[in-house]
């Protein structure tokens, strides 16, 4: 059973003896001492910590106490334990079961009993500290029978006051240092957004958009101006469509969703996204990548393969009826229609050979491995060997010419691949003017480089393909509507081997008026200027 | 050739003997567990120097016929016929008490009085009648962390006593082997009360002066003036006449301490003076702390032995059948002769009749701490008291 205390000026306590004079002098210098000792090592703790650690310590010293603590309880943090000595981790705990943090206001407080704090304390002694809204208490208790007396509950209701002191600026300290470190958290965590490459979209449980990264900008083309703050779906008019397909994870590392590739519509442009969504408080958040260039690649590789199918059994055909007809033991071949199925089967072959060798350099080109030579290349002789080699297989239609200014310099080249450049440059003139016409390779000096165009009257190629066709696989005439065939590799060779020879290469056309594909390439050094 | 002991006492649950010469320890042990007369749990083995302490440690282990062993060094021992100045003292005790010993030579101090204390506890299931004996290292950082962390396994239901060790070389025993630093922890437990008894013979001299700036263990000025001026003009002394030799003398003669609100004083000792006027002590005294300056009697010190066994043994339910003391070298062992000889004395006499087996120690700080949390002591002499069970 314990008994409970008011200290109040008609105390009950059990009072010492009376001291004389001197002895009373003494005493009322040591507490004086003491308090001042326990305000300078309250006021030293940097840290709620620090002050509970230090403060409970010399609690149990001064008051000559087995047990010394102090609980808090602020308006933005659970009870807790500020400081405890002499109590495990678990008893101590445990005072917070005590309802010592619950007792309201007043002055200090003490009880005797058998077992307080169900730590076997006989006697102890609370007093209470708080201000705007933060609620404090400390204590001390002893194991043995002696009750605190009415100038021990005094200075206990000192120190209480001193470390409400010192208590409210390290929580505001602490305050202080949390809200700097939240901030400088989601600042590291907005420069991470904004710096990755995927796309960062989130939206709130009402479908409105609180989030927008400068990578979904870049894929979507919507500014995060036009984007946040507005409903999902009317500030990406495309979503609407995929919403359904979207799968959302629980977690983020929910390795068992997959993520939605879908396109979406915006502003007439499909753009193909890899989506992958995780559901959180208060909203959705997605993260999506552009997979419009991969699907391109994609499609380009699909058509490549049916183009070069066809490529390839077209003169296999040719080959295959050639040779049939010339093994028909029935049917007697004449000279003439057998040299020209001989003509057919070596044309085609070369054909065949020419397609395959393309195929294969084009797989190749990237590599360091391939072979570059670099040496001094007279072009103008070069141009005439090609002109006269495309002649002897252009029909009358086309008018082949070689225009060379005077006194060229050599450039820098690797001869056989630039041939291979200009043979390729030629021959695609050649097929792209269905109507015949002129063909001209035209070299001319520039400013420490010489300019080699091959201009033809043909098809012509639209504005909008005219970056594209320097690309693996893209043929203008995918389809062949205009009966065009090609492997859609020769225009990235030429590019590729321009390029590796330090060279550049460029296209000018207009629909229906033909096209002009100038290679450009260093002048070797110490050439003389024309 | 095996040491001479001396003087067997011999009872229920204890016996102790005292040994002199080359293997003085081994020799006070094998007597002691002789005069117990039945199965040793513990040996308590305290040598004077010089010794070699591994030897020590390995002789008294190998006659403790299977018992834990642990004890230190001291600048003196005490046995049961009094001071000893160069010898052996030791106690066995009956397997019959519940019995821990456990070490440690973590770097930090706290870690040290903890993990020793750990080890020591965990041997004892029934803590209801028991006491934690510490053996430290002076050397190596403040004792009173040591406390701290013995005190933050033990609790506040186990009194805690002991000493560091004393003499040179100093070491601490734990079960064959010597420890060079770090912390012996020994925890016993009985079926009856143990009594523990703290006292010491330092009297205040005038009103306290109050620190008014320290450094860790040194305090700078005391009453705003620099603290070795008041400290000379408390004691009537010229200053600029004091050697160090004196000083030690004044020193040791005349402590500080530190008085509590219950009137009782924790008495510091002065170790040294500073070059900037302080006062060096062998503890840290906080800033705004109340000290004053004491004198160190010779009656003082007797009247303060006696007052120890007292209230240790006005503690226990039954004759006094054993006890350990830890007494402080700076008292009657520092004065020496005839004054060593009349605390021992004082304190083997109040120990009653027929004299129970004890063994003692003197050393360079005591530990005891019976109530409050705090039980690091200068001057002081702690007596452990056992009476048999029932």
């Amino acid at each position: 059973m314990r008994k409970e205390i008011s200290i109040t000026a008609s105390s009950s306590l059990r009072s010492a003896p009376p001291p004389d004079d001197r002895d009373q002098l003494r005493r009322r210098f040591v507490e004086a001492a003491r308090r001042a000792q326990i305000v300078t090592i309250v006021n030293r703790a940097q840290t709620e910590a620090e002050l509970g650690e230090s403060v409970t310590a010399e609690l149990c010293e001064v008051f000559e106490a087995e047990v010394g603590f102090v609980l808090a309880r602020t308006e933005d943090a659970p009870p807790r334990v500020v400081g405890a000595y002499g109590l495990r981790s678990g008893e101590a705990a445990r005072l917070l079961d005590t309802g010592l943090l619950d007792v309201n206001g007043g002055g200090p407080h003490c009880e005797e009993g058998a077992n307080l704090l169900a730590v076997g304390a006989r006697t102890l002694a609370c007093a209470p500290f708080g201000a705007r809204g933060a609620r404090g208490v400390v204590g001390v208790a002893r194991l043995y029978e002696q009750t605190f007396d009415e100038a021990e509950a005094a200075l206990l209701e000192a120190v209480a006051e001193s470390i409400e002191h010192a208590l409210e600026p390290l929580w505001l300290a602490e305050e202080r240092d949390r809200l700097y470190h939240e901030a400088h958290e989601r600042g590291q965590a907005a420069r991470v957004i904004g710096s990755i490459a995927d796309g960062v979209l989130l939206v709130d449980d009402a479908g409105v958009v609180q989030l927008w990264n400068p990578a979904a900008e870049a894929m979507t083309g919507l500014s995060c101006d036009v984007v946040v703050g507005r409903a999902l779906e009317e500030a990406i008019p495309g979503w609407s469509a995929i919403r359904d397909s979207l799968v959302v994870a629980s977690e983020p590392a929910s390795s068992s969703e997959r993520a939605t590739s879908a396109p979406i519509d915006v502003g007439g442009r499909e753009v193909w996204l890899s989506i992958r969504g995780v559901g959180l408080a208060g909203g959705t958040v997605y993260a999506f990548r552009d997979l419009t260039q991969d699907r391109r690649l994609e499609q380009l590789k699909t058509d490549f393969i049916a183009t070069v199918s066809h490529e390839l059994r077209t003169p296999l055909a040719a080959v295959h009826g050639a040779a049939k007809t010339l093994a028909r033991e029935e049917v007697v071949v004449g000279g003439d229609v057998f040299r020209e199925l001989l003509n057919v089967v070596i044309e085609q072959s070369d054909r065949l050979a020419a397609m395959v060798d393309d195929i294969l350099l084009a797989s190749r080109i990237d590599s360091p491995g391939l072979p570059f030579a670099s040496e001094p290349v007279d072009v103008a002789a070069l141009g005439a060997e090609v002109v006269s080699a495309a002649r002897a297989h252009a029909d009358e239609r086309f008018r082949l010419e070689l225009i060379v200014a005077p006194s060229l310099p050599p450039v820098v080249a690797d001869r056989d691949k630039l041939r291979q450049v200009l043979t390729n440059l030629v021959a695609n003139a050649v097929k792209y003017s269905p109507a015949g016409g002129r063909i001209g390779l035209e070299l001319k000096q520039g400013d420490g480089k010489l300019d080699i165009a091959v201009r033809d009257e043909g098809l012509g190629i639209a504005s909008a393909e005219q970056q594209l066709i320097f690309e693996k696989f893209y043929r203008v005439d995918a389809n062949m509507a205009r009966g065009v065939s090609g492997s859609g590799l020769g225009l990235y060779i030429c590019r590729e081997l321009v390029h590796r020879m330090d060279g550049t290469i460029a296209v000018e056309s207009h629909p229906g008026e033909g096209s002009a594909f100038i290679v450009t390439l260093p002048i070797a050094a110490g050439s003389a200027a024309a | 050739m095996l040491g001479v002991a001396t003087l067997d006492i011999h009872n229920r649950m204890a016996g102790s003997a005292s040994g002199t010469g080359t293997h003085a320890a081994a020799s006070a042990v094998e007597r002691a567990i002789a005069a117990l007369d039945r199965d040793p749990g513990l040996v308590l083995v305290f040598p004077t120097a010089p010794i070699d302490p591994d030897t020590v440690a390995v002789e008294a282990q190998a006659a403790a016929r299977g018992a834990r062993v642990a004890g230190m060094t001291g600048t003196a021992v005490i046995g049961a016929n009094g001071l000893i100045d160069n010898g052996c003292s030791a106690i066995a005790f009956s397997s019959v008490l519940e019995i821990g010993v456990g070490a440690s030579e973590a770097d930090d101090p706290r870690t040290c009085g903890r993990e020793a204390a750990e080890k020591a506890l965990a041997a004892i299931d029934d803590v209801s009648h028991g006491v934690l004996l510490l053996f430290v290292d002076s050397d190596s950082g403040d004792q009173a962390e040591v406390v701290a962390g013995a005190y933050a396994v033990a609790g506040g239901r186990i009194p805690l006593a002991g000493g560091a060790a004393g003499g040179a070389p100093r070491a601490r025993f734990a079960d064959g082997r010597a420890l060079a630093k770090g912390v012996v922890a020994v925890a016993i437990g009985n079926r009856t009360p143990i009594g523990v008894g703290i006292a010491h013979g330092c009297v205040p001299r005038g009103a306290p002066s109050i620190v008014t700036r320290s450094e860790g263990q040194t305090v700078l000025r005391l009453d705003g003036r620099p603290a070795q001026d008041v400290y000379f003009e408390r004691l009537g002394v010229d200053g600029e006449q004091v050697d160090d030799k004196t000083f030690e003398t004044l020193a040791m003669m005349h402590p500080l301490a530190e008085p509590e609100l219950s009137g009782n004083t924790r008495p510091r000792y002065v170790r040294a003076r500073a070059a900037d006027g302080g006062l060096v002590c062998a503890t840290s005294i906080e800033t705004n702390a109340a000290v004053e300056i004491c004198d160190h009697t010779p009656d003082a010190i007797g009247t303060s032995a006696r007052a120890a066994v007292e209230d240790a043994t006005s503690q226990l339910q039954g004759p006094t059948e054993a006890a350990v003391v830890f007494d402080c070298a700076a008292r009657s062992a520092w004065f020496g002769g005839e004054l060593a000889l009349r605390e021992a004395d004082a304190l083997v006499g109040a120990l009653g009749d027929p004299v129970a087996a004890v063994a003692g120690v003197c050393t360079r700080g005591e530990i005891g701490r019976v109530r409050g949390a705090k039980g690091d002591l200068n001057y002081g002499i702690v007596v452990v008291a056992f009476s048999a069970p029932a």
